[in-house]
């Protein structure tokens, strides 16, 4: 009984070693891959161009790109209080910025457009959050999502709406945007608030955002 | 070698397609077989985690334990399609929002466990590698089949064909005819190995 009693023993530790083992191996090898294979940031046409939408250069889609007069903000080169976006964003948080633009019109005036992202009901919902020097927010748009209800809001716009113009000081509660536009898919209204609260932190913390720039 | 079990396992994604033989993997063979290029890119990632996915749980088949076999698997199958998923984020971003919200399911698709537990668990790593690029090509090109076939049919005008339901019926009657080729060979098989002739 005794020999029986410590087989089973011997059995279970077997078990629970070799799955231990194999769960470790695979963590290893995907933290591996995990560092080879992130994803970039980087300005392509398409953030540009919706950038060019909610932060008007004045220019066409084509010369505001090629021009520069959108680009990606190296905060470790500028006179930002924060230095890099991975300081700024929290381990393990469901929100967090993944870049800074800055959109320039042809007489040098500076918008800024923070790229942050809230988890909705499926995945991250991907924001383009314009704000201007004073930090109030000016314009917005949905970069990227796959939320399954996304056709229950009838009309985006009325959510840019319950944002747009407001100070990036304010803290938004996602029942409060559903009180004021009737949105009712709550994850994904939740996503959208966590991705412009994070989002206005970050442009609190950038510290004074200069509103203009000499450009021939 | 075994010449013939070779063979017979080369042929395997074909003789016992997982898609209009075995009935495996219905959910993505539905749900992303609307598009020739979509049906492409899950096809081949399904096989990329069938192969590998295979050959590892035959490396590992003398040292896991039956009693969790299923959870050892199940990990070994979810670190490939974990990497097949950070491929794609990373070097094809524009398939990877097509059918992103599809590679996940992978992991609980039926023919990379079945073929785990039915093939690789039982064989050698080279056959289980084989056995796992003839289920994934044979599943790949079920998909894209049936993709070409419901394009042609939406694009002539039946919207039907876009729906679940549409799939299904297309499924259905590809299924019948591939199963009605089929038992034309094997009845031509047997009938050569009656007359004295080898057969497969």
């Amino acid at each position: 009984m005794i020999n029986r009693k410590s087989n089973t023993v011997k059995n279970t530790l077997k078990c629970v070693l070799v799955l231990g083992i194999i769960a470790v191996v695979c963590v290893a090898l995907l933290a591996v891959a995990n560092k080879f294979l992130q994803v970039e940031i980087m300005l392509d046409r398409a953030t540009s161009d919706m950038i060019n939408s909610i932060a008007p250069t004045g220019l066409d889609d084509e010369k505001a790109f090629n021009e520069r007069y959108i680009e990606m903000v190296d905060l470790s080169k500028g006179e930002y209080a924060i230095k890099s976006i991975d300081d700024f964003n929290e381990k393990g948080s469901n929100k967090k910025v993944r870049a800074l633009y800055k959109s320039k019109n042809s007489s040098g005036k500076i918008t800024y457009v923070v790229e942050s992202e809230g988890k909705g009901y499926v995945d991250a919902i991907v924001l383009l959050i314009a704000y201007d020097s004073q930090k109030n927010i000016t314009g917005m748009a949905v970069k990227s999502q796959m939320e399954s209800f996304w056709d229950h809001i009838s009309d985006i716009n009325t959510v840019y709406g319950a944002f747009i113009g407001t100070s990036a000081s304010a803290t938004h509660t996602s029942s409060q945007i559903a009180a004021s536009t009737g949105v009712t898919v709550k994850k994904t209204l939740a996503g959208i608030t966590d991705g412009v609260n994070v989002a206005n932190e970050f442009v609190l913390a950038l510290g004074d955002l200069p509103d203009a720039e000499g450009r021939a | 070698m075994d010449i013939k079990k070779v063979k017979e396992t080369a042929l395997g994604g074909l003789l016992n397609n997982p898609v209009f033989v075995l009935v495996l993997g219905m959910c993505p063979t539905i749900g992303m077989s609307t598009n020739v290029t979509n049906a492409l890119g899950l096809g081949l990632a399904t096989a990329f985690v069938l192969v590998f996915s295979n050959v590892f749980v035959s490396l590992l088949r003398k040292v896991i334990p039956d009693k969790v076999r299923l959870p050892s698997y199940i990990i070994i199958i979810a670190t490939f399609v974990t990497l097949v998923q950070l491929f794609l984020v990373k070097f094809l971003p524009s398939l990877n929002a097509s059918i992103g919200r599809f590679i996940p399911l992978i992991v609980v698709n039926c023919i990379i466990l079945g073929r785990a537990e039915a093939f690789a668990s039982k064989n050698g790593a080279g056959y289980a590698a084989l056995d796992g690029l003839s289920m994934g090509l044979g599943f790949t090109c079920s998909l894209v089949l049936l993709g070409a076939v419901r394009m042609a049919l939406i694009a002539a005008g039946f919207g039907i064909f876009e729906t679940a339901a549409g799939g299904f019926i297309t499924l259905g009657l590809m299924m019948a005819l591939f199963n009605y080729v089929l038992g034309l060979y094997r009845n031509h098989a047997k009938a050569k190995l009656l007359k004295g002739g080898s057969s497969l």
